[in-house]
């Protein structure tokens, strides 16, 4: 080959090795400045298991009792199952969010909370479908949200396994930094996680695992449910003060808040293809209607829109399974101040939800299930509050924050 | 792993050249080149372990048979050594045309005789076209006797070293294996070299990860709905491709380049700055400078060359590149494209003879344009859809339609940093890096990389500067696509 062109060879006297060194070194310092602020963040973002998978993950929980409160995505569906083949419990809770405050320390059989992992009926059989080939539990309750049965309803669309948790992106590496300089992550925080794995905070005595773990504590228990310490502890104000977020939405119909006049009967076929998949394999399922705040109870009823639900709650209590309803909070009894939000209580209400399931005689041995002594204590200990605060070791602060500005007396 | 990652960044690229400098310094004559080649056979796995079996084959092969050819010409047994070239570059064919061509091949005769052919699932091993013939110069030049006798670690080094392995430049065997010995090296200023390399390397880096993908959004999108563009849209999508593909290979070319450089090794340059071509000619010499020589040295003179009478030329040049079309991808839109750029070579060959000189410019314009328009076919899914796109851009009547490609909100999103560091908010750094990219990307179409970087005086701010150019393509290293060029 003739004519090829190649690079220059240059030849270096002693004055430009020096110019050469100089460039080397602010180069190099330069990148390496930047490389240890990455590493420190990859340090901080792996001793928080943000890289972990969700086996290390629910290992590292159940071994010690550690809330998981994730930074970056998480894909519930594969955590939750995850949960259930290492625990094999008899007794599965299923659901959305709604599901999350039921705890194993008030079910005497082995239980999980796998709230989150159905988001809508189909994410649901899915998930059930799933579950089976791994473990059937005794009996699954099932949380059913009043909006699934609604046509407007935007649907939902399950992400199971779409995104790799282990990635590195720059992303996650410049999150740590992003939340230091929103002041929502201190930098001794960071710091002492990152260089001493140093996993608690001043909200709580529980280890935590994830961002928002470390941060606040909020996040999911070893058995899947949740703690929702940024509210109740922190005393964070941006969730749905006085539930003006919820009025906003019954007002215009939006989200999970769309009229309906009728049940959408798709959905009640859905709801048919689930109780024979369970029947099927010989497992109890019983479902439940979450309660709403008692104030937002009142703003849909004065609205014409949600006669839905009227129809739903009807159709529901004349099925052959047991339902429990429960979206009327003052049944329960529940206050508004025990809620998070326009339709997620707390603890304390699921707490006695458990209660009024157990002394129901739709369910013969489900007292026996229910660790009836200890939650009539905590209630009696806590009514009123959000968070379960019955095991005081894992809980310095004494009082809980009113978030909601209903102006709550707290306990 | 690609060249811009992480993990080809901050572990297998220091990690190897710890090993390589620290073999160096113990002044052993094979251990760099075994570390060089360990470190090659390591970035191909990493790529497709599945066929490493597949390189080693062609290795042995064209090895083995090239030994062959040396051994039989210096017994002087030409016919004998022709005969065994022909073999191996036959086998070399047959190994390129099953992979590459097969399900074209397959889906031609159906549509032309009818029959149904169930195509079959091949996946096309990573950097055949490129290492294919980087052998197949290697057995010509051995039966030229422009090769000398090597060992089969240097051999394999030749066509496996990693900085040009997946996607070129095509090196020459007389060029490369005596850089990889200890004389060679021991001769090299390493810090100048490495000064160099790490220039070449680091803007090779931001004209891929800042300017190449960026433009991949909109070429993409142009693409997607080429039924339906107006003439502002067709000819931004033609000019994006354009760029996007010579900012895109030309990079990764910077890179493989910096990198072996580092390496105290030379490759050969494959741009000189191909949009300046002014006629089809200069084009084919600036343009995938390796390549094109492949071409004229193994296919355009071998079939005579211009040696053999005007019609033979226009012959010869037509051919050689209807299959340069065809070594880029199997399939109709490469063929045209090789056609076409042969066509317009054969119109130069008339028109030079005519002695009427345009004016620079002019040329530079004619020539881009040419090329511009041939592209389309190049980067087309299909005949129909480079139509399609063909004529949105002569379509007069949408001339006053506005661009929906070219959105400020589209060209931000490329350039923005993940997240809200409150110091810097994502806009103003978008703008600003959406500004210097541009300001590169005019800089550096009209100036090569190589020749920029020993204008630059090593020092301190020029330490801070690259600096500065380094994080900023590191923050976007996640975001970035695979070299275009890997597709060939």
């Amino acid at each position: 080959m003739n004519n090829t062109l190649f690079i220059t060879e240059t030849y270096v006297n002693n004055r430009e090795k020096e110019n050469y060194k100089h460039f080397f070194f602010v180069y190099c310092s330069c990148i390496l400045v930047v490389l240890l602020l990455v590493l420190l963040s990859l340090l901080f973002l792996w001793r928080l298991h943000e890289f972990s998978s969700y086996d290390q993950i629910v290992s590292y929980q159940i071994k010690n009792n550690a809330i998981y409160g994730p930074g970056t995505i998480v894909d519930y569906f594969e955590y939750k199952l995850k949960i259930i083949e290492k625990i094999k419990p008899k007794t599965v809770v299923l659901g959305s969010s709604r599901a999350l405050g039921f705890q194993s320390a008030y079910i005497n059989t082995n239980f999980v909370n796998a709230g989150l992992a159905m988001r809508s009926f189909d994410e649901g059989t899915l998930f059930i479908e799933e579950m089976l080939k791994h473990h059937i539990p005794e009996r699954i309750i099932i949380t059913l949200d009043f909006w699934w049965f609604n046509e407007a309803t935007p649907p939902y669309t399950p992400t199971y396994k779409q995104f790799d948790k282990s990635s590195i992106s720059s992303e996650k590496i410049l999150l740590p930094y992003q939340l230091i300089a929103e002041k929502k992550l201190s930098l001794n925080q960071f710091l002492a996680m990152a260089l001493f794995a140093h996993n608690r905070n001043s909200l709580t005595n529980y280890q935590n695992i994830g961002i928002i773990g470390l941060i606040s504590s909020n996040g999911n228990r070893a058995d899947g449910s949740m703690l929702y310490a940024k509210y109740a502890l922190e005393g964070c104000t941006d969730l749905d003060p006085k539930f003006s977020h919820t009025a906003e939405m019954i007002n215009k119909g939006t989200g999970n808040y769309q009229y309906g006049r009728h049940i959408y009967t798709p959905s009640l076929k859905k709801l048919e293809n689930i109780i024979q998949i369970c029947n099927k394999k010989n497992i109890k399922v019983y479902f439940v209607i979450p309660p709403i705040a008692p104030a937002v109870k009142k703003m849909m009823i004065s609205s014409p829109n949600y006669h839905y639900i009227d129809e739903l709650r009807a159709y529901l209590n004349h099925l052959d399974v047991p339902v429990f309803d429960f979206h009327d909070a003052s049944k329960i009894p529940a206050t508004d101040c025990e809620f998070i939000d326009g339709y997620h209580s707390g603890d304390i209400t699921y707490i006695k939800m458990l209660l009024k399931m157990a002394e129901s005689s739709k369910i013969k041995d489900f007292s026996s299930i229910v660790n009836i002594t200890k939650a009539k204590e905590t209630v009696r200990k806590f009514d009123g509050n959000i968070i379960d605060r019955s095991d005081s070791q894992y809980f310095p602060q004494q009082l809980e924050k009113d978030f909601l500005l209903l102006g709550c007396q707290k306990k | 792993m690609l060249f811009n990652s992480y993990q080809f960044l901050f572990m297998f690229l220091p990690a190897q050249l710890l090993l390589y400098y620290s073999a160096l310094k113990i002044q052993r004559n094979s251990l760099p080149v075994l570390i060089l080649l360990v470190a090659s056979i390591m970035f191909y796995s990493f790529w497709q372990f599945s066929y490493l079996y597949l390189l080693f084959a062609s290795i042995m092969w064209n090895f083995l048979l090239g030994q062959s050819i040396l051994y039989l010409r210096e017994k002087n047994k030409i016919q004998y050594a022709l005969r065994v070239l022909f073999i191996a570059v036959a086998g070399n064919l047959i190994l390129l045309g099953y992979f590459k061509y097969t399900n074209f091949a397959l889906n031609n005769i159906q549509k032309l005789f009818g029959i149904h052919m169930e195509t079959i699932e091949i996946v096309l091993p990573l950097g055949i076209s490129f290492y294919t013939f980087t052998q197949i110069a290697y057995l010509v030049d051995a039966y030229r006797d422009k090769v000398k006798h090597s060992s089969l670690a240097k051999y394999m080094l030749f066509v496996t070293y990693f900085p040009h392995l997946i996607a070129g430049p095509i090196l020459h065997h007389k060029e490369m294996i005596s850089q990889f010995s200890w004389d060679h090296l021991r001769k090299q200023e390493v810090i100048s070299n490495i000064y160099i390399g790490t220039i070449i390397f680091i803007l090779g880096l931001f004209k891929k990860v800042n300017i190449a993908d960026p433009l991949a959004s909109i070429v993409n999108a142009g693409y997607a709905s080429a039924a339906n563009l107006s003439l502002i849209d067709g000819w931004i999508t033609s000019l994006s491709y354009t760029f996007q593909l010579f900012f895109d290979f030309s990079g990764y070319s910077d890179m493989a380049v910096g990198l072996a450089l580092i390496m105290q090794i030379r490759l050969p340059i494959n741009f000189n700055s191909p949009y300046l071509a002014i006629n089809i000619q200069d084009f084919w010499r600036r343009w995938h400078i390796t390549l094109s020589k492949f071409l004229r040295d193994y296919l355009y003179i071998p079939l005579g060359g211009s040696k053999k009478g005007e019609l033979i030329t226009l012959r010869n040049l037509f051919l050689t590149f209807i299959l340069g079309g065809l070594w880029h991808g199997a399939g109709w839109t490469f063929i045209i494209w090789g056609a076409l750029h042969g066509m317009a070579l054969i119109i130069h060959r008339f028109w030079s003879k005519l002695k009427i000189s345009l004016n620079k410019w002019a040329a530079i314009t004619l020539t881009f344009l040419f090329v511009n328009i041939t592209w389309v076919y190049f980067r087309a899914d299909s005949i129909k859809q480079s139509h399609q796109i063909l004529k949105s851009m002569f379509n007069f009547k949408t001339i006053d339609q506005p661009s929906v490609l070219l959105s400020f909100s589209r060209i931000i999103e490329q350039f923005k940093i993940p997240g809200q560091i409150s110091f810097v908010s994502s806009l103003e750094y978008a703008i600003g890096s959406a500004i210097f990219a541009g300001l590169f990307a005019v800089y550096f179409t009209c100036n090569n990389v190589d020749t920029t970087a020993y204008k630059i005086r090593p020092g301190f701010f020029s330490g801070l500067a690259f600096a500065m150019l380094t994080i900023t393509v590191l923050l976007k290293l996640n975001h970035t696509t695979q070299f275009l060029y890997f597709n060939f």
